[in-house]
């Protein structure tokens, strides 16, 4: 039997609302008309979206750049709100997929700053890209500043692989001093996450300080204790929770380590590693505000399943190189690996720009 | 002695269950509150066959949170284990041919049973090309050709 043709209303809706894969929605609506007609006119995508991503309803205005639906301007008609709710509907479906089909690697991008930092740049928050906590014989980590209160704060900012990116894995690894006395591990008492957005309102963060004033955080983790252990440390969300925004911060509270030479505390950390579902290929964050509102723009319509061919798995260690000061150090530092400081696109790009010049 | 309840399927005939069993059901737990249970209830739109099996189901399930309740304060792995039992018990509890499936859905739904609902959902729908629910339930396909190439091609990828 139909039902959708056959039962009321409310039946109907009980039992596509049942679906919770955005696959088997799409599929649905592509039944018959009445089916179609149903799962669009309910908005079930967007409910099914929003049931799995609470935060997705911050959602306000949806950014379609594809051509091929062509725009009928008919202010008010009913034609037009139709097409709003079928233009949702694929949206949204999409969303759904890409919050939960999306290939899961690790999310982070880039280290943007830290809030301080002990020797700048050989004990720089780049280090803690790099899981390993040492590179040809020398340590690799980030240590901030020393102090005599265990209170100070601190924290690590980085970038995410996209705007939007479903985190489901956190970990940090403190780092153990191996090279001094009793090798200290400059752990921290607890650490805490949260993600956000830059704050689109230039002018007046501009002189803000510290840095981190400069984004706003629309979601805050619990605080994880942290053993003051060696070793790569998970910290479990109770569920999977989206970053709108691509940034992310992690905050060490509580020192617990001092160092022998001063007897100040710090906090050094070795590696900082975020796995999670990045939606990079199919969506941009536009025009975050201060409530967390943002545009949802659709770049592309193809399978968020499938990864990019060019999109690299991890995260090389020769990086390409911001400044000079970074390159001079990482030659300083690494002396066995010079070889292999230039990757080979930026080589190919060189000899590709001297060619031309010839 | 818990006290008993008695359903009457669409063909008259009576079947007793206790009350605790009853109570999974939304509907049937509103009309115990409201105290107008005496004398059967009659499931006009329920056949014997379907309540046979809607009365497993909630026997079942009864049975299963009990377990759980029980063994609460050491649950952990055995928990998971007791989850992990209820769901290859729901699997092969729906393993009927579909218009039993079809009227277990329509009794979950209008029993109120959110679980059973669920479960009969997704086993009719879930991963089913849309060929298969064309034919699960009997709906001729409204689209031309080329209109239907075109709804597929809006979503691509829930098509591969």
């Amino acid at each position: 039997m139909d039902f959708v043709e056959n039962l009321d209303t409310d039946m109907s809706l009980a039992i596509l609302s049942c679906l919770d894969d955005p696959s088997d929605l799409v599929r649905a609506s592509a039944v018959s008309r009445s089916w179609r007609d149903f799962v669009i006119k309910h908005s079930l995508s967007k409910k099914l979206c929003l049931k799995l991503f609470h935060q997705l309803t911050s959602v306000d205005r949806i950014i379609d750049t594809s051509n091929d639906m062509k725009e009928s301007f008919e202010a008010g008609s009913s034609r037009d709100d139709t097409r709003v709710l079928e233009r949702e509907h694929r949206v949204y479906a999409l969303l759904a997929k890409g919050c939960t089909s999306s290939p899961i690697r690790s999310c982070i991008a880039d280290a943007i700053i830290a809030s301080s930092t002990d020797n700048f740049p050989a004990e720089s928050i780049l280090n803690t890209l790099d899981e390993r906590d040492r590179i040809g014989g020398t340590p690799s980590y980030w240590s901030s500043t020393g102090h005599h209160k265990t209170s100070v704060p601190e924290t690590l900012l980085y970038q995410l692989k996209g705007d939007l990116c479903v985190i489901t894995e956190l970990s940090v690894q403190p780092f153990q001093a191996y090279f001094q006395p009793g090798t200290p591990i400059y752990s921290s008492h607890y650490v805490r996450f949260r993600l956000g957005h830059l704050d689109n309102n230039e002018a007046e963060t501009a002189g803000k300080f510290p840095v981190e004033n400069k984004y706003v955080w629309t979601y805050t983790s619990q605080e994880f204790p942290m053993a003051q252990e060696n070793r790569l440390q998970n910290f479990k969300l109770p569920e999977p929770v989206i970053c709108i925004g691509g940034y992310m911060l992690v905050e060490f509270l509580g020192r617990v380590q001092t160092q022998e030479m001063d007897g100040l505390y710090y906090i050094c950390v070795s590696h900082v590693k975020v796995m999670g579902r990045s939606l990079a290929k199919s969506f941009q964050v536009v025009d975050p505000d201060e409530s967390g509102k943002f545009g949802l723009k659709v770049l592309s319509y193809s399978d968020p399943q499938e990864m990019d061919e060019n999109e690299e798995e991890g995260l090389s260690p020769f990086r390409p190189m911001r400044n000079l000061e970074q390159l001079l150090n990482f030659l300083h530092r690494h002396p066995l690996d010079v070889e292999y400081v230039w990757p080979e696109s930026d080589e190919e790009e060189e000899e590709a720009e001297s060619d031309g010049e010839v | 002695m818990s006290k008993k309840i008695i359903f009457e399927s669409s063909e008259g005939e009576s079947f007793e269950v206790d009350e605790a069993v009853a109570l999974e059901c939304q509907t049937i737990k509103n009309m115990i509150e409201d105290d107008c249970t005496d004398g059967g209830i009659p499931l006009a739109n329920v056949n014997s066959a379907t309540l046979t099996k809607v009365i497993d189901y909630c026997k079942k399930h009864v049975e299963a949170a009990a377990a759980a309740e029980a063994n609460a304060g050491d649950k952990d792995i055995y928990g998971a284990n007791k989850d992990i039992e209820l769901k290859t018990w729901d699997e092969e509890f729906v393993k009927v041919d579909q218009p039993l499936l079809f009227d277990l859905m329509l009794a979950a739904n209008f029993l109120i049973i959110p679980g059973l609902l669920d479960l009969t959902c997704k086993t009719m729908m879930r991963g089913k090309t849309v060929l298969q629910i064309r034919e699960i339930f009997h709906i001729k396909k409204d689209y031309t050709d080329a209109e239907e190439a075109e709804v597929r091609k809006e979503n691509a990828w829930a098509f591969e």
